[in-house]
């Protein structure tokens, strides 16, 4: 290893510096009477329009999965394992225009925050709520730790870091400490506003490296081609011998896991509570579908940063960790490092770091606020006062994000996309309680949480160790022989499709024996509310109570 | 409240032949980028991508204006809907502020 960067890591932190101090002024940002409500600290006031929306989603997606993750994927092994994601934000916008209208007029007229609220609201059950909840909270925590893995990547190729067993966590936790430190004194406004930043650094460093990167190696055909030879060379595992190292494109045998991987991941994206508040938080009902035609623009860089792990095939980049082995997600900080003077690799560096910062503490809060609205302050605390939950929230954000890193020091950190795929497991059996009910009321609630709790046992499993394609476990890969198809598929998606078996034969059986399906507390004229309708909350009001 | 016999049914609730064709449209831009043994070949290159590559990008497009036109027409229904359906308390919702969102 070549030591410590000096000018990348100085100019890594007067970045950082200046976000920082950025994210405390915008606290002062559409400064409100009182900070410390939960409504203040961890929704930033809710008056967000089409513009600062589309940041904050674009927040959410653009994170350590995409510049640090895909790539790596894309660099190790190809295309099935890392190039999903553009079909992934492809589908995802379709799909969200299906109940992204319904679900802001309901969640408006009656002051709902979260997932568990919406379902709450629907059902009138709390074992339910409690289900979406509670795996809201356990799903957010991989995602974060793949965060956490970005922030180490940048910090371990400027240097920082080294071969004993605490200085190779070192990174890792100075960018625990920071992101708590931040996301505890400032909530949702400092990301929010930083995220302007943020992403003005990456478009910047995107533009340079996908475009200044392929003239310097000789064109796309070389890389392509470069990469064709690297997936093609034969790497035998002991259940294979005629293993390849990757696939250049998805080749017979593999469409479903490629399909599957991107389905489920955009099905899984809207279930997330960070994604939820993100589009809740929008001042209108068409805020969200307005921003689904204008976010695909995000999926295009997305597309050429996944192959930037060809170009460092091409490069022949080699992302030796400062122990000693090789690690496929350093290889984009690599990249930048071997490819263009210290002082843009500095601001590379500090895009990456920030542009984990941002997402992971976004996403933290959001699983903090789901604790204090869901848990706490529906079964612990009912009479909280708002000083009471902000704190809570506060220090749940800091919980959550102690789960994140016992994630990333528990688990193999070498392919940490599974760390998102395993969240989207967990957080795809959600759906049909949260969407399905946006639709219709037939499905019946102890069915749901039937089928919930059927596909969170059968996906945790099957991930845990017990899939035929896991080389490395626990939680080792995403893909397994799919029942009754053959071939390999998304262990979240095939837990989905049980999931949903279940609720279907269990919602007959028990409308057979009719059971009470729960109190609806909402209307169907709910389902098309819009700002200025009588009884819609034009700022989502968390004091409303609910249960 | 017994749910399932409720009366308020709304009639925006109803599959409507815009709904239809919105569905339509949208699962076209869901179900066809997924088809993969559409798209998983080499060949024909372009600008050096292979098709798998390039045809996938090209999607991206494909979609963001299959969710535009989606768009356009919900938004056509509701501006109906709101034009038949005064709210209360607000005399002119069908033009001016609403149209112009």
């Amino acid at each position: 290893m070549n030591g410590v960067n000096w000018v990348a890591l100085i100019v890594l932190i007067v970045l950082f510096a200046l976000v920082t101090a950025l994210g405390f002024q915008a606290a002062r940002w559409r400064r409100p009477k009182n900070l410390e409500s939960l409504h203040e600290w961890g929704l930033g006031g809710k008056s967000f329009g089409t513009i600062t929306t589309w940041f904050l989603l674009g927040g959410d997606l653009y994170t350590a999965y995409t510049f640090i993750a895909v790539p790596a994927a894309m660099w190790a092994t190809g295309a099935v394992s890392g190039f999903f994601a553009v079909p992934y934000t492809i589908v995802l916008y379709p799909i969200i225009f299906f109940f992204l209208g319904r679900m802001w007029s309901v969640a408006h007229t009656h002051g709902y925050v979260t997932t568990a609220d919406i379902v709450q609201g629907r059902y009138g059950t709390r074992s339910l709520s409690l289900a979406i909840a509670v795996t809201g909270i356990l799903a957010t925590m991989p995602y974060i730790a793949l965060q956490l893995v970005g922030i180490q990547a940048v910090l371990e190729v400027a240097g920082v870091g080294g071969n004993s067993a605490v200085a190779r966590d070192l990174p890792l936790l100075i960018a625990f400490a920071v992101l708590a430190a931040y996301t505890y004194s400032s909530g949702l406004r400092a990301p929010a506003m930083i995220a302007f930043v943020k992403d003005t650094l990456i478009y910047i460093v995107i533009a340079v490296a996908v475009i200044y990167l392929p003239i310097k190696l000789g064109g796309w055909l070389g890389i392509f081609d470069a990469a064709q030879a690297k997936m093609n060379t034969p790497k035998p595992t002991p259940t294979n011998p005629d293993a390849l190292t990757g696939a250049f494109i998805a080749g017979p045998g593999l469409h479903w896991a490629y399909a599957s991987l991107a389905l489920g991941s955009a099905l899984a994206l809207f279930m997330y509570p960070h994604c939820v508040t993100a589009t809740l938080s929008s001042k209108d009902r068409t805020t969200g579908r307005r921003n689904a035609m204008i976010l695909p623009a995000y999926s295009l860089l997305l597309g050429l940063l996944a192959l930037l792990g060809f170009v460092a095939i091409k490069a022949k980049t080699v992302p030796m960790g400062l122990d000693g082995k090789l690690n496929p997600q350093l290889v984009i900080p690599q990249l930048f490092e071997d490819h263009f003077p210290s002082w843009f690799t500095g601001v590379a560096f500090g895009a990456i770091a920030i542009g984990a910062l941002v997402p992971a503490a976004i996403m933290s809060i959001a699983a903090a606020n789901l604790f204090t609205r869901n848990i706490y302050k529906a079964y612990l605390k009912p009479d909280a006062t708002d000083a009471q939950e902000a704190k809570m929230s506060k220090i749940v954000s800091l919980i959550t994000k102690v789960g994140a890193l016992l994630f990333v020091l528990t688990l193999d950190k070498q392919n940490a996309l599974n760390f998102q795929l395993l969240g989207g497991l967990w957080i795809l059996q959600t759906l049909p309680s949260i969407v399905f009910g946006l639709f219709t009321r037939w499905f019946h609630r102890w069915a749901l949480l039937a089928g919930w709790a059927v596909g969170m046992v059968y996906g945790t499993v099957e991930a845990y160790g017990f899939c035929t394609a896991c080389s490395t476990k626990p939680f080792g890969n995403s893909l397994a022989k799919v029942p009754l198809l053959g071939d390999a598929g998304y262990i979240g998606l095939t837990a989905l499709v049980i999931n949903i078996a279940v609720l279907v034969i269990g919602t007959l059986i028990l409308r057979q024996f009719k059971v009470s399906n729960g109190t609806d507390l909402t209307r169907q004229s709910d389902y098309f509310a819009d700002v200025g309708d009588p009884g819609v909350v034009p700022v989502l009001d968390t004091d409303t109570p609910l249960h | 409240m017994a749910d399932d016999t409720r009366p308020d049914t709304d009639p925006r609730w109803k599959l409507t032949p815009t709904k239809y064709a919105v569905a339509a449209i949208l699962l076209f831009a869901t179900v066809v980028p997924l088809l993969v043994s559409t798209y998983d070949r080499v060949e024909p290159r372009l600008f050096g991508f292979p098709f798998f590559y390039w045809y996938q990008l090209i999607w991206v497009f494909i979609a963001a204006l299959c969710c535009a036109a989606a768009f356009y027409l919900l938004q056509r229904e509701r501006r109906a809907w709101e034009r038949d359906h005064p709210r209360p308390g607000s005399s002119d919702t069908s033009t001016g502020e609403r149209g112009s969102r």
